[in-house]
């Protein structure tokens, strides 16, 4: 047994060099520093004493006598020096190389332990890889990541927890640089221990022994899953941003185009002179040429506007529109379209424009402007079809969306609805001017009524209060009495044709019906109104044909109607002048003819001439007195005997002419009053 | 200042005003139309004149107008005497230079007593 003695044994390297001897056969026998170990090593025969570091400084070095042949180690000397003295002694020599071999080790085991200390406790990924580009280490945090074991990530085995999408990428990087020995970046995609992968950022470098060979990379990953994700969701607000702007931009111009037309057609209630303004909306935003079409009441199609985005398009359509002129124009597009969904065609090609049976005008006039594409949207407002809107593109490098149809519409409606309340605003109006004049005319009735009427009364009154005082001489007091006479008739009749007028309108005018003859009935009516013919100095002429034929009707109603021609004749007759009545026959129906010499009816007035309340001036009724209702009651009567009066003049410069005709057949004469507005046509 | 004028188109009221102004003793002229009217004003200067406004070529507010604007005709006495109730007819008057706007049929008595107080010279 060889035996050794090592001063020193207080710290653990020198128990593990004592462990390393005893495990290598040696029997150590340890002394603390300070004792000798010259004695002890005579007294148990060793062979070698090893002197601890810092023991050799315990001990007066001088003080230790080695005995001969036992050779002394002082660890406190470095190995080469060590080795050179101990060249004498083999058992020197191998325990002095076990003992450097297990200092290197030790070096190398405190080495590599700092080393994986500093790594596992480093906040990144390490790992390093041999020159067979296979990885050998990784440290402790990049298993925490990856949640695996350090015989799972060896080899490629770590490559499982790369992303599939970029693997490719990182292998190329990783053998790239490898090949070249060089640094390098990359970033990629790693499986988290939780689930999901996560980015990390890997540098990589290249490294190499103390003697400069090349042994591998080593590499360090960190995680930039933060940063990525900041990156991205600042790219995406970016873009969510810019095409928020887009969309407001486009929503901005939409409602300025909108409320243009709104402008546009609130401007003035009579939209037509701003259809063409209103096409101009739609070019050149939306098309190259633009049409607004409006359906007339009759289904006739007028256009209403047009605007085009170049001058030569726009001499085309005129062109178009003077040769079309003003035929039966019906358009299968604009009807299509009023339909209720828009008309779309994306391309405007010779098949379509022959299966499209547009009519050859139009075929053409699409053809000449060069048309490629168009869509047709409806105008649309209250339910109500107004028309349609088209749409024209002949730039063959534009094209059209279903966003831009879509704007289409809403411009297409907005003008719709624009130019129906502009309709409506327009026959409001129209309806209130006829309401107006219709009560003007009720008004200025009225008033001549309850003037006509007081006329009498008055005059009646005066008379006889004069009377009364019977202070009137004889002739005087006749005058009086007739005059009395005179304006009691007179208001009688006026207050017989208010009545009638009002029995007429409020339908319970009645005839009372006989078998007749008009003979009697005109002569009637001639003796009736000769006192006034007579005052005048006016001639009275008479003319009957078949007087005694028979005929199915009223002879007082009839006698009133003729008597109020024959009066109105006379009225209008200056002084001297003549008045004619003729009786005809007709194989079906007697005809009466009643004119004058006076001045005739005005042409606008001719229209009116039988309506209820209307005289031709209102200084008519001050030269000429009565209500202005003759003509009315003359009208309605005649048309309860299913009959007709006409109204007209005399020649150019006659007076006026009445043709009354009267059925002799039953069956068409009705009892009941019929209320109604002047039919009669004029001569 | 007992001459009246009286205008009326309606040849019985007229006559018959004119007849019981007569039997009041004022002396009286009529016409039966505007420009007849201008005519006896000036010739026969009546001192109060009735005028109906509903006459054939103008009407009684133009006359009206009319005689107010001429110097000499100033100082006649204008009565309305007309069958138009219309409301604002009054006020025309009045600004037509009417001393007061009558309808007909009208009392009488009313009538005699206004050209009294007219005739006398005295304010209405």
């Amino acid at each position: 047994m060889r035996k050794i003695i090592q001063v020193g044994i207080t710290d653990a390297e020198a128990g593990s060099r004592r462990h390393i001897l005893r495990t290598a056969g040696f029997d150590v026998i340890t002394v603390p520093a300070g004792a000798d170990p010259a004695r002890l090593a005579i007294e148990h025969s060793a062979q070698l004493i090893i002197m601890e570091p810092g023991a050799s400084a315990a001990t007066e070095r001088s003080a230790i006598a080695a005995p001969p042949g036992v050779p002394v180690l002082d660890l406190d000397l470095d190995w080469e020096t060590l080795t050179e003295r101990q060249r004498a002694s083999d058992l020197a020599l191998s325990v002095c190389a076990l003992l450097r071999l297990n200092a290197a080790e030790q070096a190398l085991r405190e080495s590599d332990a700092r080393f994986r200390s500093v790594a596992d406790a480093a906040p990144v990924l390490i790992w390093s890889s041999g020159s067979d580009r296979l990885r050998d280490y990784f440290n402790q945090p990049w298993l925490y990541f990856t949640g695996r074991a350090s015989d799972q990530e060896l080899g490629e085995g770590w490559a499982q927890g790369l992303h599939p999408q970029d693997r490719e990428h990182t292998f190329s990087v990783y053998h790239g640089a490898f090949d070249a020995r060089c640094d390098y970046e990359v970033e990629y995609r790693l499986r988290h221990r939780e689930g999901g992968y996560r980015w990390v950022l890997e540098r990589g470098a290249p490294r190499y022994t103390p003697d400069g060979i090349f042994a591998g990379y080593a590499g360090s990953c960190i995680d930039i899953t933060e940063r990525k994700y900041v990156e991205s969701e600042r790219e995406r607000l970016l873009s969510a941003q810019v095409a928020q702007r887009e969309l407001a931009e486009a929503s901005e111009r939409r409602s300025a185009l909108l409320a243009e037309i709104s402008d546009l057609l609130s401007a003035g209630a009579d939209y037509r002179p701003v259809l063409d303004a209103l096409a101009a909306k739609g070019v050149p935003l939306l098309a190259d040429c633009c049409v607004i079409d409006l359906i007339e009441p009759d289904g006739q199609l007028q256009r209403g506007g047009r605007a085009c985005a170049s001058m030569e398009a726009r001499r085309t359509f005129d062109g178009y529109a003077a040769r079309s002129g003003a035929g039966d124009r019906r358009d299968p597009l604009v009807q299509a379209a009023m339909a209720g969904k828009p008309v779309v065609v994306e391309r405007v090609s010779r098949e379509w424009l022959r299966q499209a049976e547009l009519d050859a005008d139009h075929g053409r006039l699409l053809e000449e402007l060069g048309v490629h594409a168009l869509f047709v949207v409806p105008l649309i407002a209250y339910g109500e079809r107004l028309g349609a809107m088209s749409f024209l593109l002949t730039d063959p490098q534009r094209s059209f969306t279903p966003p831009d149809v879509h704007l289409a519409q809403e411009m297409a409606s907005r003008i719709a609805l624009g130019l129906r309340n502009g309709i409506l605003f327009a026959e409001a109006q129209s309806a209130r001017r006829q309401a107006e004049e219709a009560s003007r005319v009720k008004d200025e009735f009225l008033a001549t009524v309850s003037h006509e009427l007081r006329q009498p009364v008055h005059a009646i009154g005066g008379w006889v209060r004069l009377l009364k005082t019977g202070k009137l001489p004889a002739e005087k007091a006749a005058h009086a009495l007739q005059m009395i006479e005179q304006n009691v008739a007179l208001q009688a009749q006026i207050v017989r044709d208010l009545l009638d007028v009002s029995a007429m309108i409020s339908g319970q005018f009645y005839l009372e019906v006989t078998w007749i003859t008009l003979g009697p009935v005109i002569e009637a009516a001639i003796e009736a109104v000769r006192p006034a013919a007579d005052a005048k100095d006016i001639t009275l002429g008479v003319e009957l044909a078949s007087p005694g034929r028979r005929l199915r009707g009223d002879a007082k109603r009839l006698q009133q109607a003729l008597w109020n021609l024959l009066y109105n004749a006379v009225k209008f007759t200056p002084r001297g002048g003549r008045v004619e009545l003729s009786l005809s026959s007709a194989d079906d129906h007697a005809q009466i003819i009643v004119t004058d010499n006076g001045p005739g009816i005005d042409a606008e007035f001719l229209p009116h001439v039988f309506d209820h309340f209307r005289q031709q001036d209102s200084t008519t009724t001050r030269r000429h007195g009565g209500l202005g209702l003759g003509l009315a009651i003359v009208r309605h009567v005649v048309e309860l005997h299913a009959g007709e009066v006409q109204a007209g003049n005399v020649g150019r410069d006659g007076g006026a002419r009445f043709v009354v005709k009267l059925p002799y057949e039953a069956h068409s004469v009705q009892p009941v009053a019929v209320a109604g507005e002047s039919r009669v046509s004029s001569t | 200042m007992r001459r009246v004028l009286v205008v009326d188109d309606h040849a019985p009221s007229a006559e018959m005003v004119a007849e019981i102004l007569t039997l009041e003793g004022y002396e009286v002229r009529v016409a039966h139309s505007a420009s007849q009217a201008m005519e006896v004003a000036v010739q026969f200067a009546p001192y109060v004149v009735i005028l109906d406004i509903g006459l054939p070529d103008e009407d009684g507010f133009e006359v009206a107008r009319s005689i107010k604007a001429r110097a000499e005709l100033q100082a006649m006495r204008l009565i309305a005497l007309s069958g138009y109730g219309q409301s604002q007819y009054p006020r025309r008057a009045r600004e037509a230079g009417f001393e007061r706007y009558l309808v007909k049929p009208v009392d009488l008595d009313e009538l005699l007593a206004l050209v009294r107080e007219l005739a006398q010279g005295g304010e209405v």
